[in-house]
């Protein structure tokens, strides 16, 4: 396996990556799954603060990217059953607190729980940023996710490199796996079995290449993997906070300069950014529709968890909860809030179990 | 009157649809009648359960003039529809032009309080996910 560092001096012995140790390896792809759900509930939020029937291809994108970050932690949870590590989803460490910045980020912004407009799509941008030309891999203290997950990918080439390494790694067993024959639908494309490093090196390039682009591309060359190709979520969120769609000639430097994209930004529930449950201790009637958004949120997390740990028939289990989350979100954005200021309740994501 | 929560009638985002259609049926005098006599009702009988039935009964539903319309509301609420109001309103208010039986939009259909009462979603809308019917339904009971 040809690495980046086997190119430095012969005479050298090349420097081992960050992650050079398995169980490094393993508490990075943990932290890879918390990062993948972390996008999750800012963006449902986006999505669902835009009314049934308004903003009809902005909340299509949106909604299509959220469909891909939920494939994402399947394929995360698939590359840590591949090395024998169990995920942890159902954790009240595992869900941020929101305001909250991406786990093991370089801090540079906070990612909140907002309703549809454009602060949420700048952050959404900032999330999803493609890394620069030539950017190093991150461990931590990332800049892009592309950098963090480019450091996981090292850590996977370099133990796979060492004597008898890919053998050694990849010892989980192939029933844990999650594929996309039985267990999973919904679109944001199929996952995959992951039982080597050639079909790791595939998910974590399907993770990447969905989130920032393909080769420094608008797309995310999912041609490759018997699927249409489609914008990268960087630019599907451009193209909103453009107004206007990406044409087969514009550059990823550059805007969109196709047809134009109608977004109606008042069209929304104005929800009242990062809710908290306590913040509705003498409001009765809401502290308990919001008790039930999140303890259906947390029955989903338990879902996914028993899912990624040995049934992964849970998967199908966990639909209903996701729909249901969906409405009772909805239920939320519309009420009041009762500051006065015009903004409405909105789901608040906290563990309850 | 629902039985439902003022959050839960917020949360179909209807009320402000409704508040608009109800006044463009039987006009602005009844409707302001119908909104002051329940807040009235609403303020005499905060916190007493059977007093503010009590008065909710006697001042409104027993009401000639507004017992239909506030009969209509508690539907409208549940279904999504305005029912014609009986003949004998009729008789003596009138036939209002807007008057008649109609869904009022999609969204009322889908947000129609019957489906939550029932524990089920409305046909067609809504929908609980594929296969979601092999499974028991999705509740959030309290354990505590």
């Amino acid at each position: 396996m040809k690495t980046t560092s086997s190119r430095t001096s012969s005479l050298t012995p090349p420097l081992p990556p960050p992650i050079n140790t398995p169980d490094s390896l393993k508490e990075h792809l943990q932290t890879a799954l918390m990062i993948e759900h972390s996008t999750i509930p800012p963006y449902l939020c986006a999505l669902y603060s835009i009314p049934n029937g308004e903003n009809v291809t902005a909340s299509t994108l949106i909604r299509s990217v959220v469909m891909e970050e939920m494939l994402h932690m399947v394929l995360v949870a698939n590359l840590l059953n591949a090395i024998n590590c169990p995920p942890k989803v159902k954790d009240p460490k595992f869900i941020p607190t929101y305001p909250a910045y991406l786990p093991h980020s370089d801090k540079k912004f906070v990612v909140q729980l907002l309703p549809f407009g454009t602060d949420a799509i700048e952050t959404f941008l900032k999330i999803e940023m493609p890394a620069p030309l030539g950017a190093p891999p991150q461990s931590g203290d990332f800049r892009t996710i592309a950098q963090f997950y480019a450091a996981i990918r090292q850590g996977f080439e370099y133990l796979c490199a060492q004597p008898g390494g890919e053998k050694k790694l990849f010892v989980g067993s192939a029933s844990k796996q999650i594929d996309g024959s039985s267990w999973y639908y919904g679109g944001g494309g199929a996952p995959f079995a992951v039982d080597s490093l050639k079909t790791a090196l595939e998910a974590i390039a399907e993770i990447t290449e969905q989130g920032e682009g393909y080769d420094h591309t608008l797309y995310d060359g999912d041609n490759r993997f018997g699927q249409v190709d489609e914008l990268a979520h960087f630019f599907r969120f451009n193209e909103i906070r453009a107004g206007r769609r990406y044409q087969a000639t514009d550059t990823p430097n550059g805007y969109p300069t196709g047809a134009a994209l109608v977004v109606d930004w008042s069209a929304r529930f104005p929800m009242a950014p990062n809710p908290k449950v306590s913040e509705y201790a003498d409001r009765p009637e809401i502290h308990q529709l919001m008790m039930e958004f999140n303890r259906t949120y947390t029955k989903l997390l338990g879902s996914l968890d028993t899912a990624f740990n040995g049934t992964p028939s849970e998967l199908l289990k966990a639909v209903p909860l996701m729909y249901d989350l969906k409405y009772r979100a909805q239920t939320l954005m519309a009420i009041p809030s009762g500051r006065g200021d015009g903004t409405t309740v909105g789901p608040s994501f906290e563990y309850a179990p | 009157m629902t039985g439902f929560s003022e959050a839960e009638l917020h949360g179909t985002a209807m009320a402000k649809t409704y508040f608009a259609l109800i006044p463009s049926i039987v006009g602005e005098a009844l409707f302001g009648r119908l909104l002051a006599i329940w807040h009235d009702s609403w303020i005499r009988g905060k916190g007493d359960e059977p007093l503010l039935e009590q008065l909710v009964t006697d001042q409104i539903l027993d009401d000639p003039d507004l017992g239909p319309i506030a009969r209509n509301v508690a539907s409208l609420w549940y279904l999504g529809m305005w029912f014609q109001l009986p003949a004998e309103w009729r008789n003596v208010h009138g036939a209002w032009a807007n008057d008649v039986t109609f869904v009022v939009s999609p969204q009322s259909y889908t947000e129609g309080l019957v489906w939550k009462a029932i524990h089920t979603h409305p046909p067609a809308a809504k929908q609980p996910g594929y296969g979601s019917w092999a499974l028991p339904p999705v509740t959030t009971e309290d354990a505590s």
